[in-house]
């Protein structure tokens, strides 16, 4: 890298020593005219910090470019606070990405690389800086000025690449073609910087919460409605119980299953699986239409509120329907095997230990709990409006729907938001079922890592009061935000239910 | 007559039972899963031997069966329900693996030999095959299969002894020296600490390295008697073949227990479990903890959960009663009740933060700063233990103690405490008397609630104290006997860590479904029997109306 006084930069390669060959030539500056008078790398030897007459601080870097005839070309992924006067003078941190520049009429600029911030401003004599060192620690620098003093600067600069842009907004690193989302928090080289974008884990988080959320909130609300509106008591006395087991279930024990069980077994059988979702209302609708057209001497002999007898066979009859369609529909529609097929189709990788299970797990263990709210929510509409209901001629149906679940809305509302509060902090399980992949993506065939799962997995090795220990209480926090939000509301909604049907 | 039909909603009251029946099969599913593979473990399972039809020979346990997987078959006969097996065919230290896949097609003879052993090994697993010799110092005194499956239990009761007095000697008498000398040496780190260098140090000093001089010679005594315990144990040993005739010696003392499974009748094999039980509810874990038993795992887990009890019991009825009984019912009480159920829930994973950076670095820190400044930057307490991690879900579990009290509380018909107010009782007397002992019920169902809550939560515990393998249990025979600064074992982490963390997960998974067996009869157990305490309350208050 040679800059020059009329303002360019060449890129010189010297792979053969004897016969330099000059690969781009650029114009690093903003005015395009002022000469370099600065440059440097900083530790890793990939971002070149070029520093011109007008005070102008650039980083360039190469990039992988196929177009060019070398396969690299330079970029420019960051600018940083203008000096106003002459470069003079550059040091790299041996620690980290921090640098300081210092200028001709004496100021010194403690800056950082990728979150691009000034961290220090000093203005120390009003005199040319001629050379600048930093410590091996980083922690002090020394200033050599043009009428030969020399000063030491002590600098305490514990967490320089943390802004809310490298929290939450892109970042082009070292080594990537573009500004980008990234976690990683550990690498393997001396140089390697840590990323610390927390939006793949929210992103990651979300993506579990809205899979579980779709498997729960229809079963949970279904049954509920069924057990509090339906049922009869006699069954209703077995099915509450049966939940609060559910309920007890640890979660290292669905995850367990979810990850270890279900995830092999799901990839074997998804095509069955997810048949089942147009099999199971199919095989039901016919059941009831049946069930209806029996004769009625069979049917008063029933009950009303036992049709879960009948539903449970129908459930295992359609599972091995599905099941048996399966690997047809696989075969005929799909071609063969769905994973070569999503390959080639959707361009999508099926990873094992994917969204689907922890839909399924999660889902699993947040049905009892908005079961439970759903419940009581129904079950506390008082027996007057519905008993009016029904004397005025409507059927069971017609008053479940248009009676008691209008009034009762609101404490669905808050079940379902506990729910979505108790799946956003679930940690073992999206621990287990997901691959703790923190990539950034949508497909439901794809892993995830949360915020939580993040926590438990990074927490134990981050050193006490370091960077990574601060980003992941950051991250426990904003759980906690969120939760608190949600359960606040929930609450709130619940207790103005319960207080309005006090009075009736 | 279509319209009637959706009208009266027959249909789709289906399908709302449909999302129930899903519910319910689910659980029951899941149970019984973990029932029919946790029951395996203890279990003497048969031995098959397998001949495929190149003559090779395979024997072992068949641990799944599964259709084969389409890719690996072509097209012509993927539909024909062909079925693999897995077979556990042990050995590890004769083949490097321990688990093989037979596809069904390749194998032309199934046998069940009569004197095919199982020889469970203290290292690399399983051996399946057959006694040829049972050999003391080298000569063979035992030779043949069918004697050596009569007589080999009597060597092994040999051995076994001497395998437990080397224990007792290991365990106890080198245990006690260790820690004498452990604290003999921070006595001399304390007196360098505070490092005055006058001559009376010195001397002490000097004092405390002579004990730690003598201590060692009894360690070296006890060191060579356990060697030559050793040696004597050393001197019996089997020499077994695979099944297909490669030899292997094994050390008696090296074996835990031999069985020939196809030989047992139904009440030994029953005997068999029994043993089986014992030892995974009684012993240690062997081979990266996929082995043997849990008793750490349980000691811990039952040692945290009372430990939380005793913190979260007294704050939470404390609140509660505060809340119901003493607090002016208004905006700020009704505040404080929504941010006890908010803290219900908070991901527990949260307090597990709360409790590293608050119980751990800050509170444990400072202790280590102020009493144990000599043996730093090592910490003592500012490190996870088992009082951190009982204090973070005493926090956790908080809330199911306060709402379940206070629902307790609200079911006390007025007229009693009007009645004994009229008697002439002051307040706490009525709280005393009349309001505690009445709710008692309603506090324990939510202590078992909470037990239940804490029993089953990990991810908090992760990173507040649990470890896979704890040298030391938090309680022993050394003052002050209770060490709460100490790591320990934990149920659900064992199943997480042995499931996901092990190197051999495919031999580990019998171990992690015996122990999520174990766990869920813990925490449902638990909260049946909080549900039944808690319908006889409601009983007995629904017939004893004013």
């Amino acid at each position: 890298m040679v800059g020059t006084s009329n303002g360019w930069l060449n890129y010189i390669s010297l792979k053969e020593k004897d016969s330099p060959q000059l690969i781009q030539k650029i114009n690093p500056t903003p005015s395009g005219k002022s000469a370099i008078t600065s440059l440097g790398f900083i530790i890793g030897d990939q971002s070149l910090i070029v520093g011109d007459a007008d005070g102008n601080v650039t980083s360039w870097m190469r990039v992988l470019d196929e177009k060019t005839d070398y396969g690299w070309k330079l970029v420019n992924p960051h600018n940083f606070d203008s000096h106003n006067a002459a470069v003079t003078s550059f040091a790299g941190s041996l620690r980290n990405k921090s640098f300081i520049t210092g200028d001709a009429k004496g100021k010194i600029y403690l800056e950082h690389l990728t979150s691009e911030r000034t961290l220090i401003e000093l203005s120390g004599k009003e005199q040319p800086v001629l050379d600048i060192a930093f410590s091996p620690k980083g922690d002090g620098a020394i200033v050599l000025y043009s009428d030969g003093t020399i000063v030491t600067y002590e600098i305490i600069n514990p967490h320089p690449e943390i802004t809310i842009q490298t929290i939450f907004g892109k970042v082009w690193y070292e080594g990537y073609l573009k500004p980008e989302f990234v976690w990683q928090s550990t690498g393997g080289t001396d140089d390697f910087e840590p990323k610390f974008s927390l939006v793949p884990l929210i992103i990651g988080t979300l993506k579990g919460t809205f899979y579980a959320m779709l498997f729960a909130i229809p079963l949970a609300l279904f049954g509920a409605l069924y057990t509090s509106q339906f049922s009869h008591p006699a069954i209703r006395n077995y099915i509450k119980p049966a939940v609060e087991v559910m309920a007890a279930l640890p979660s290292v024990v669905i995850g367990f299953l979810a990850g270890l069980w279900l995830a092999p077994l799901l990839e074997r059988i998804l095509p069955g699986v997810l048949l089942m979702f147009i099999v199971l209302p199919i095989i039901i609708a016919l059941g009831a239409s049946f069930w209806t057209r029996l004769p009625s001497k069979f049917k008063n002999k029933m009950k009303p509120g036992y049709e879960l007898l009948f539903i449970f066979p129908l459930i295992i009859l359609a599972y091995y329907i599905a099941q048996w369609l399966g690997p047809i529909f696989e075969f005929y529609v799909l071609g063969g095997d769905y994973r070569t097929w999503l390959m080639n189709n959707l361009d999508e990788q099926y990873d094992q230990r994917n969204s689907i299970v922890v839909g399924f797990a999660m889902g699993f263990a947040v049905i009892p709990i908005i079961f439970t709210i759903c419940e009581d929510a129904l079950s506390s509409i008082p027996s007057s409006l519905t008993s009016a209901s029904l004397a005025l001629g409507a059927t069971k149906w017609e008053t479940a729907t248009r009676i008691v679940l209008p009034s009762a809305s609101p404490g669905i509302f808050s079940a379902v938001m506990i729910g979505f509060g108790r799946a956003v902090g679930e940690t073992m399980i999206v621990l287990m079922a997901t691959g703790n992949t923190p990539i950034l993506s949508f497909s439901p065939f794809n892993g995830m890592r949360t915020l939580s799962a993040n926590i438990a997995v990074e927490i134990p090795e981050a050193p006490y009061q370091g960077t990574l220990y601060r980003v992941l209480f950051l991250a426990a926090t904003l759980l906690f935000i969120l939760t608190f939000i949600v359960n606040t509301v929930a609450e709130i909604v619940r207790q103005r239910l319960r207080k309005k049907y006090a009075d009736l | 007559m279509l319209r009637n039909y959706f009208k009266s909603g027959e249909i789709f009251i289906w399908f709302t039972g449909m999302g129930l029946g899903l519910s319910l099969i689910m659980i029951s599913g899941l149970l019984l899963l973990i029932v029919a593979n946790g029951k395996d473990y203890f279990w003497a399972n048969e031995v098959v031997q397998l001949t495929k039809s190149d003559g090779n020979k395979i024997l072992g346990e068949i641990v799944k069966e599964e259709p084969v997987p389409k890719l690996n078959l072509p097209d012509s006969l993927w539909n024909q329900g062909l079925i693999r097996k897995q077979l556990k065919i042990g050995n590890r230290d004769l083949y490097g693996f321990d688990f093989q896949w037979i596809d069904e097609r390749e194998v032309i003879r199934t046998e069940y030999p009569e004197y095919a052993t199982t020889i469970e090994r203290m290292e690399f697993g399983n051996f399946y095959g057959f006694i040829k010799e049972i050999l003391v110092d080298g000569i063979a005194e035992v030779k043949g299969e069918q004697i050596a499956a009569d007589k080999i239990d009597s060597y092994l009761d040999i051995t076994s002894s001497l395998r437990d007095e080397m224990k007792d000697v290991e365990k106890s008498q080198i245990g006690r020296i260790n820690y004498n000398i452990e604290n003999l040496r921070l006595q001399i780190k304390k007196i360098e600490f505070v490092g005055k260098n006058s001559e009376k140090d010195l001397n002490k000093i000097a004092q405390i390295e002579s004990e730690i001089a003598d201590q060692n010679k009894i360690y070296e005594t006890l060191r060579s008697k356990v060697d030559s315990l050793n040696q004597i144990a050393l001197k019996y040993s089997i020499y077994c073949e695979d099944v297909n005739g490669r030899g292997k010696t094994i050390p008696l003392l090296n074996i835990v227990r031999v069985y020939q499974p196809n030989n047992m009748s139904f009440l030994s094999k029953l005997g068999f479990s029994f043993s089986k039980i014992r030892e995974f509810i009684f012993d240690d874990p062997r081979e990266s903890n996929t082995e043997g038993g849990i008793f750490p795992a349980i000691f811990g887990t039952v040692m945290m959960v009372l430990l939380m009890s005793i913190f979260t019991v007294p704050f939470g009825v404390l609140a509660a009663l505060y809340l119901r009984e003493y607090a002016k019912q208004g905006p700020l009480v009704r505040t404080v009740r929504i941010a006890v159920n908010n803290l219900a829930g908070v991901p527990s994973i949260v307090f597990g933060v709360f409790g590293l950076g608050f119980f751990i670095y800050f509170v444990g820190g400072t202790i280590d700063q102020l009493f144990f400044p000599e043996v730093l930057p090592t910490p003592t307490w500012g490190t996870g233990g088992i009082l951190w991690a009982s204090l973070t879900l005493a926090l956790l579990t908080m809330p199911v103690v306060i709402v379940a009290t206070e629902e307790a509380l609200t079911q006390i018909p007025r007229g009693m405490r009007e009645a004994a107010l009229a008697l002439g009782a002051t307040k706490w007397q009525v709280v005393r008397r009349i309001i505690l002992p009445a709710a008692t019920p309603g506090i324990l169902t939510g202590l078992i609630l909470a037990m239940a809550r804490a029993a089953g939560e990990v991810a908090p515990l992760m990173i507040t104290g649990v470890v896979k393998l704890a040298p030391s249990l938090p309680f022993d025979s050394y003052f002050p006997f209770f060490h709460l600064d100490r790591k320990f074992m934990h149920l659900g982490f064992h199943i997480y860590d042995v499931g996901f963390q092990s190197p051999n997960i495919e031999a580990a998974m019998p171990m992690v479904y015996t122990t999520t067996l174990l766990l869920i009869l813990i925490v449902v157990l638990l909260n049946i029997t909080a549900m039944v305490i808690r319908a006889n309350l409601r009983k007995k208050y629904k017939s004893s109306t004013f």
